[in-house]
């Protein structure tokens, strides 16, 4: 592997973890609201956390591109507090990532959240624990499931991204040249051996994430069932 | 202790809760009616989780609720053993009772030693709660409740899920803790036999609103006033085999064998039986040479004699089952019934309920 592909694969993973790690920050509240709400905006926020499941990825980043651009609100902002510009930049990505994958960390979470009864909330509450006492020492625990698909989903995404980037980041060495761009950028120039290469060691990693995630979620059955 | 509970709020667009209840410590009262009367309802409130404005809820001096001050769930010293019970089923039954125990605020005058002891739950404590039978999980509730220290206790239809051996158990557990530990306890109940046997007071509450409170026995005649118009009782059996030389079915009540014509039952089959209440006739011995079909030994639970009409009506109870039998007052001296006696129940004919 070159040193250049393996910046780029370094910077993909980081990038899929600081991703996964605001999701769990951003997403976990935002799941929990989503499970418990019957307010109006319930019907406006749940389809916008959907949208990027069904949105083209360039629609996407298109509309960042915009608002990231310094003339705008938002990038001027961020201009002014940063003193750098978000677009083509790695804290732009890390922005559009998050947009990207969060129905993949906010579904799976929100339907954990929805299948504890509420009962049993009430219960512990009855038992006299308070509300960050009731989120760690049962929601989270009974919920363990959704968190770690959530986690894994929105990892996995982040590292197949690739419309947003091409939108959003181009193709700077580290910092916005994540591995899909860098294997675009070996068929381009006719590179196939380096292309396949790096092909098929995206498919073996984003292989192994998930069977490892369905072997977890497995043996999380097993042993639910066996108690 | 005393309890005062005032509450008016609309549970729905229909339905409104409006009650005033008092209750008296050390004692369990029961809160008696059909379901959907709003007795849930009630307990919700008192533990909390039902916050209108305007209600009144008073505690041993204590305001939980009134125009003003609304005391969060989490701070009530109440316990609250939901019908679904909510066992943790990610903690073992050990964890369970920390759960309960590591929040207790105040000194706590229940022993969890002494808690695990009274209900029997010493061998359980490594289990989790997917192994325990309907008659563990519902006694780790009621500890894990106590372990929370709590000044009262509700209990919502406690024994709807058990079968009448665990029944009994529970209730004995039930009296001996309100006893032993002096916690009072409110306790919902459709069943009037379960009222009968637990409560000091009961309370009739009718679409969302109470009668007056009852001691047990002005419970009782009025319960019995409603059995005596009726015709027919039903009890819960299970089918065991087929008799094909007799013709007959072969049914167990409570360990006793009953035996019916009906065909066509599923073995181990859980039913409804129907008597007829003329058709139930009382013995003091046991007929040897006799045709009746079914006769088993049963207790004398209460001899109500109307003092005038043809008429005394007698309960009797097999286990957490019970029978009427009208005995003609003609005859009742001669039998001279005494409660707790053992009697002979002879019943000739049954009927299964088609429905289950």
């Amino acid at each position: 592997m070159s040193e250049n592909d393996l910046a780029s694969l370094f910077l993909t993973l980081k990038l899929a973890s600081v991703t996964s790690i605001c999701l769990a920050i951003i997403g976990t509240p935002l799941a929990w609201w989503l499970s418990q709400t019957n307010s109006f905006w319930k019907n406006i926020v749940q389809p916008l956390v959907a949208l990027p499941i069904v949105l083209p990825p360039t629609v996407i980043g298109f509309y960042l591109l915009i608002a990231f651009s310094p003339q705008n609100f938002f990038g001027a902002a961020w201009l002014n507090s940063t003193g750098v510009p978000l677009a083509f930049s790695f804290s732009g990505l890390v922005i559009g990532s998050i947009i990207y994958s969060l129905p993949f960390y906010v579904q799976p979470v929100q339907v954990s959240f929805q299948g504890i009864q509420r009962e049993i909330i009430e219960t512990a509450t009855n038992l006299g624990a308070g509300k960050i006492d009731r989120f760690l020492s049962l929601i989270l625990p009974l919920s363990k499931k959704g968190f770690l698909i959530g986690f894994c989903l929105s990892f996995a995404h982040t590292i197949g991204e690739f419309g947003i980037v091409l939108m959003i980041g181009g193709n700077i060495p580290e910092e916005t040249r994540v591995i899909s761009i860098a294997i675009f950028d070996q068929v381009e120039t006719l590179n196939y051996e380096r292309a396949h290469f790096l092909s098929g060691f995206l498919l073996v990693f984003s292989f192994l994430i998930l069977a490892l995630l369905y072997r977890t979620d497995r043996a999380w059955n097993e042993t639910s069932s066996i108690k | 202790m005393t309890i005062r509970i005032i509450a008016k709020f609309k549970r729905s667009r229909e339905f409104a809760i409006d009650v005033d209840l008092d209750f008296k410590g050390d004692e369990i009262t029961a809160l008696f009616g059909k379901s959907g009367s709003g007795k849930s309802s009630i307990l919700r409130f008192v533990a909390g989780f039902e916050n209108f404005p305007n209600n009144f809820l008073k505690i041993n001096k204590e305001i939980l609720q009134d125009k003003t001050s609304f005391v969060e769930p989490e701070h009530r010293k109440i316990g609250y053993v939901f019908q679904s019970l909510n066992l943790f089923t990610h903690l073992s039954a050990e964890e369970n009772l920390k759960f309960a125990s590591k929040h207790s605020k105040a000194n706590p005058f229940v022993k969890e030693s002494e808690v695990i002891e009274t209900l029997g739950l010493k061998r359980l404590l490594g289990k989790y709660p997917g192994s325990l039978s309907g008659g563990e999980q519902q006694r780790l509730a009621i500890a894990r409740s106590l372990l929370s220290n709590p000044t009262l206790i509700l209990l919502d239809e406690p024994l709807s899920w058990l079968d009448s051996d665990s029944k009994c158990r529970i209730l004995n557990y039930l009296k001996e803790i309100n006893q032993r530990f002096r916690i009072p306890m409110i306790f919902v109940s459709h069943s009037a036999d379960e009222v009968l046997l637990i409560s000091d007071r009961v309370y009739e509450i009718e679409d969302g609103k109470n009668k007056p409170p009852l001691a047990p026995h002005q419970f009782r005649l009025q319960y019995l006033k409603e059995t005596e118009n009726a015709e027919t009782i039903t009890i819960d059996c299970q089918v065991s085999e087929h008799d094909a030389i007799n013709g007959l079915t072969r049914l167990t009540f409570e360990e006793e064998n009953l035996y019916v014509e009906q065909k066509g039952l599923f073995e181990n089959q859980k039913i409804k039986v129907e008597i007829k209440i003329k058709d139930i006739v009382i013995s003091k011995l046991l007929a040897e040479k006799s045709s009746v079909l079914n006769q088993f030994p049963a207790t004398v639970h209460s001899i109500n004699d109307p003092e005038s009409g043809p008429f005394a009506i007698v309960v009797l109870k097999k286990k957490a089952q019970s029978l009427v039998a009208r005995v003609p007052r003609k005859y009742l001296h001669v039998l001279s019934l005494k409660e707790k006696e053992t009697v002979f129940v002879q019943i000739n004919t049954l009927t299964v309920c088609s429905e289950r």
